[in-house]
């Protein structure tokens, strides 16, 4: 009884259109904010250093925060939603008035998530992702929190239960130690290398204030620095190392905090977050490919990571569609995981295909082909460099070669590959959109072909197999696929 | 019994032992594993031949306007040698000329189009060969499109979308347009059967 008029209180609570909080003109303003400034920044850069047109930047950059404003307010105002005949139904525009219908059983997930503004002011933000096709996300940025949770336990039909009145202990939980490990293990060099270049561009205004300061500086200093320069190469070699380490460290805390991976109700819930709090909930049919990934670094410390692939956009990797990547995994987790999203037990692979060496050896031929450029050099380093690189990427790709391996199960498709970064690709073969045989005059001739299993997340690609081989692989997924009336999404 | 197996594909090998999972008691003969013959394949109509070849012959007409023309008329004409780099020029449009042509001739009898049961394939090419299938159960929407020049050839290009990429995802250029049509209504009405 209790039930029932709770589930009716749901149902009226979202009925009418109703607006976001108040303070989605925040959000709004923010939002807009930002694209003007992208669209204008070469005329924002004009700005600096025009003397004429920074006159009136003053009273040009208050009527640009006006206009903001009320465009902000006007947004706020016309942004409805409510839920109508089981769809989403939004309001929008500010200037072009927009319907979008969203049928529930079209929602591919929906996520909530709380910066620490929105903490502040009890508030959530929550994302829809709708299947596949590009733009079609929809965002509501401020909610109370407990009309976001209800919104949400609608849209995605799940129970209406906090996390810990849950039973079920979290799949992988990341702790101090774990997070610790996971920044330790991140690729220092590029973060050390992209946080350098950002210091440096936005050094580059107060250049004025940095020669001012090394102008202060005593000429005998001056005299002994030029004389010892090379006693600082060390020294920078140590702080852009130790800044690449403390950028990982940070970086790990901010995203993976209290980081944990929960499945229940047939589907994966994944929590975390320090500044933004994220809640991700993925119905399991709805994982199209599972990916593995680790470098030497992470194998030494003894896990890897795993990425959700979900349907998306092949053309929109990175924004939109989501890949959740899941961290810090060792092997017992990583197998409870495909367990849960696949199929358990895990089936047996009955066939390891891999590619004909005449894959290999293009391989090989392209990357030594790299080491002409070093000849011109000429001289001594004209011949030792292109003799280390061809060592090099002989020894690399016949490491390759050892470690690339297509798994084959009844059901499921794997793809191992890669020697110092190692990766991993999982599919069903019932969730393949479609299956294609390529091949090329240079192959034909071998009897070789590619066969390339396409999901709604991206392809798997298996090279230079036996034309024979690649014709069963195909018959075979197509009779998965034509046969299942398995969800697939 | 055990040399017969030995000279089969190592794939077939295992799908031909895989394990009957209780829940999904596929009853598939593995020997009749439908296969997709490649003499099966409908080619596609001549006219749509004739549209590439014109095609051809206009980009050659333009490029023998705009380079090989005038080059080959400096090196006969003019006192001063050509300059290298327009040799170099001339020598690649020319190779790619006649690669795009041995295309043309020799792979337009493999363009063809198989519509099974359950699944429609189609492959194309001579120097880099594609044969994709598209299961029905997996189209999202199909389109027929058709500029002015295949209007005049009465030819279509029928487009396939499957979900998880932004462009179409199977192109079958040149199909005859009452046959694409045909198609579409075929996909339409499994579509409304759920198939």
């Amino acid at each position: 009884m209790n039930e029932q008029a709770e589930e009716h209180n749901q149902s009226t609570l979202f009925s009418e259109p109703r607006r976001q909080h108040v303070l989605s003109v925040v959000r709004f303003f923010v939002k807009n904010g930002w694209t003007f400034l992208r669209s204008f920044w070469p005329a924002f850069a004009g700005l600096a250093f025009n003397e004429n047109i920074r006159l009136y930047s003053g009273a040009a950059i208050a009527l640009i925060v006006v206009l903001l404003s009320v465009a902000a307010i006007i947004e706020h105002w016309k942004y409805t939603f409510h839920i109508e005949n089981a769809a989403l139904v939004i309001h929008r525009g500010l200037i072009e008035r927009e319907k979008l219908v969203i049928p529930i059983e079209r929602i591919q997930a929906v996520h909530t998530e709380q910066s620490w503004w929105q903490r502040i002011f009890g508030l959530n933000g929550l994302r829809v992702d709708t299947a596949g096709s590009a733009g079609a996300e929809v965002e509501i940025s401020a909610l109370r929190t407990d009309l976001a949770n209800q919104l949400r336990h609608i849209l995605s039909k799940e129970s209406p239960k906090t996390i810990s009145e849950r039973a079920i202990p979290p799949l992988i939980h990341l702790d101090w130690r774990m997070l610790l490990k996971i920044g330790l293990t991140q690729n220092h060099l590029r973060n050390a290398a992209i946080s350098f270049g950002a210091v440096l561009a936005f050094m580059e205004p107060f250049e004025d204030v940095v020669s001012s300061i090394t102008d202060a500086v005593s000429p005998v200093w001056k005299v002994l620095i030029r004389a010892l320069w090379v006693l600082f190469i060390p020294l920078g070699i140590l702080l852009f190392g130790m800044v690449g380490v403390l950028v990982s460290m940070l970086g790990a805390v901010i995203k993976y905090h209290q980081f944990q991976v929960m499945i229940e109700e047939g589907a994966l819930e994944i929590s975390g977050g320090f500044f933004r709090k994220f809640s991700y909930r993925i119905p399991l049919p709805k994982v199209q490919m599972f990916e593995l990934r680790s470098s030497v670094l992470q194998r030494l410390a003894g896990f890897e990571s795993v990425r959700i692939h979900q349907a998306r956009t092949q053309d929109a990797t990175g924004n939109g569609g989501v890949n959740l990547t899941i961290p810090g995994l060792n092997s017992r987790q990583v197998q409870a995981l495909e367990q849960a999203v696949f199929a358990a037990p895990r089936p047996e692979i009955l066939s390891k295909l891999k590619p004909h060496d005449f894959h290999w050896f293009r391989r090989w031929l392209l990357r030594i082909s790299l080491a002409f450029p070093f000849m011109l050099i000429g001289g001594f380093w004209g011949i030792l460099l292109p003799m280390v690189w061809v060592l090099w990427s002989t020894w690399a790709v016949w490491n390759a070669r050892d470690r690339f391996q297509v798994g084959v199960s009844a059901s499921e498709c794997s793809l191992k590959w890669g020697w110092l970064h190692r990766k991993k690709k999982l599919g069903v073969f019932h969730k393949m959109q479609r299956v294609s045989i390529r091949t090329n005059f240079l192959l034909k001739r071998r009897g070789l072909s590619n066969v390339v299993l396409h999901t709604a997340a991206g392809p798997l690609f298996i090279p230079c197999i036996p034309d024979e081989v690649a014709i069963r692989l195909r018959d075979w997924a197509l009779m998965r696929v034509e046969q299942s009336s398995d969800a697939w999404m | 019994m055990q040399e017969d197996e030995k000279t089969r594909p190592a794939c077939y090998l295992a799908l031909k032992s895989a394990p009957v999972n209780p829940f999904e008691n596929y009853a598939v003969p593995l020997d009749g594993l439908p296969e997709i013959e490649s003499d099966s394949f409908e080619g596609m109509p001549e006219r749509y031949r004739t549209m590439r070849w014109s095609v051809f012959g206009l980009v050659v007409f333009v490029a023998t306007a705009v380079v090989v023309g005038p080059v080959v008329w400096w090196a006969v004409n003019e006192e001063d040698p050509v300059p290298g780099i327009f040799w170099i020029l001339l020598a690649a449009i020319v190779l790619g000329l006649c690669v795009w042509a041995i295309e043309e001739w020799k792979g337009f009898s493999i363009r063809g189009v198989l519509v099974r049961d359950h699944d429609l394939t189609f492959r194309s090419g001579y120097w880099v060969f594609e044969e994709l299938t598209v299961p029905f159960n997996r189209i999202q929407h199909s389109e027929i499109s058709q500029g002015p020049l295949s209007r005049w050839f009465q030819v279509c290009t029928l487009k396939l979308y499957t979900a998880g990429s932004s462009g179409a995802n199977l192109r079958v250029p040149g199909m005859d347009v009452e046959q694409a049509k045909r198609l579409r209504a075929m996909l339409d009405e499994r579509a409304g059967r759920g198939a």
